[in-house]
């Protein structure tokens, strides 16, 4: 006698498959850090009720400025702590190159784009000076298949 | 139904704390949350003071206090 085993009914006849699972991913989800929403200040998150599981909740400020971590911990009571950009003097310098860099890139397209079309222009005059009627009406081709 | 399940079952373990504190040790989503396991832990060594103490943050965090806790409770259970 053969058996096949059905997904299907193996979680029909063992539930607590099921609910091991569910845990399980439970507990993944409750790993992963989460985000709360974005706010406009400080007291703002202050406010902000977050679950109590433990996990770190990010606010970020809407100006971009800084992002807020909030969390429960063991004793009952909230932490909260502001993330701040770096800015030093390296950062501020690279970005600064980067800007001028870019200016010069742009700069150089420019010309090289504004040659290729004059050259582009050019061919354009002498086809059409090419085919351009006569004064008799013909074309340059007809005129010379007349004669 | 379930909830007078759920509540039966609990009346039940508080009988019997050792048994719901055996039961609860061995709940992965309870000792996954830092604050429930801290409880439990000092439930155990019969930590008390921690245990107010963690009771009173709680309720300063909501804006409360332990009094106010109490007081609103017992109102509803019709106790003065």
């Amino acid at each position: 006698m053969n058996y096949q085993m059905m997904p299907n009914m193996m979680n029909m006849n063992n539930p607590y498959m099921d609910r091991l699972s569910q845990l399980q991913a439970q507990q993944n989800l409750n790993n992963f850090s989460a985000l709360g929403k974005i706010v406009e200040s400080e007291d703002i998150v202050k406010t902000t009720d977050i679950p109590m599981d433990g996990n770190m909740y990010y606010f970020p400020k809407a100006d971009g400025s800084m992002v807020f971590g909030k969390q429960w911990l063991a004793n009952g009571t909230t932490r909260l702590i502001a993330f701040k950009p770096i800015l030093n003097e390296q950062t501020e310098k690279i970005s600064s190159e980067t800007e001028k860099f870019d200016f010069a890139l742009l700069d150089e397209f420019k010309m090289a784009f504004v040659g290729q079309m004059e050259s582009v222009t050019e061919r354009l005059d002498k086809i059409e000076k090419a085919i351009r009627p006569t004064s008799t009406g013909k074309t340059k081709k007809e005129v010379v298949a007349d004669e | 139904m379930n909830n007078l399940a759920n509540i039966g079952s609990l009346i039940q373990s508080i009988k019997n704390p050792q048994d719901f504190l055996q039961s609860a040790m061995n709940n992965n989503q309870i000792m996954s949350n830092p604050m429930a396991k801290n409880a439990l832990e000092m439930y155990q060594s019969g930590n008390m003071d921690g245990l107010r103490e963690m009771a009173e943050n709680l309720c300063k965090e909501k804006g409360t206090t332990v009094d106010n806790v109490k007081n609103s409770l017992m109102s509803q259970f019709g106790i003065k």
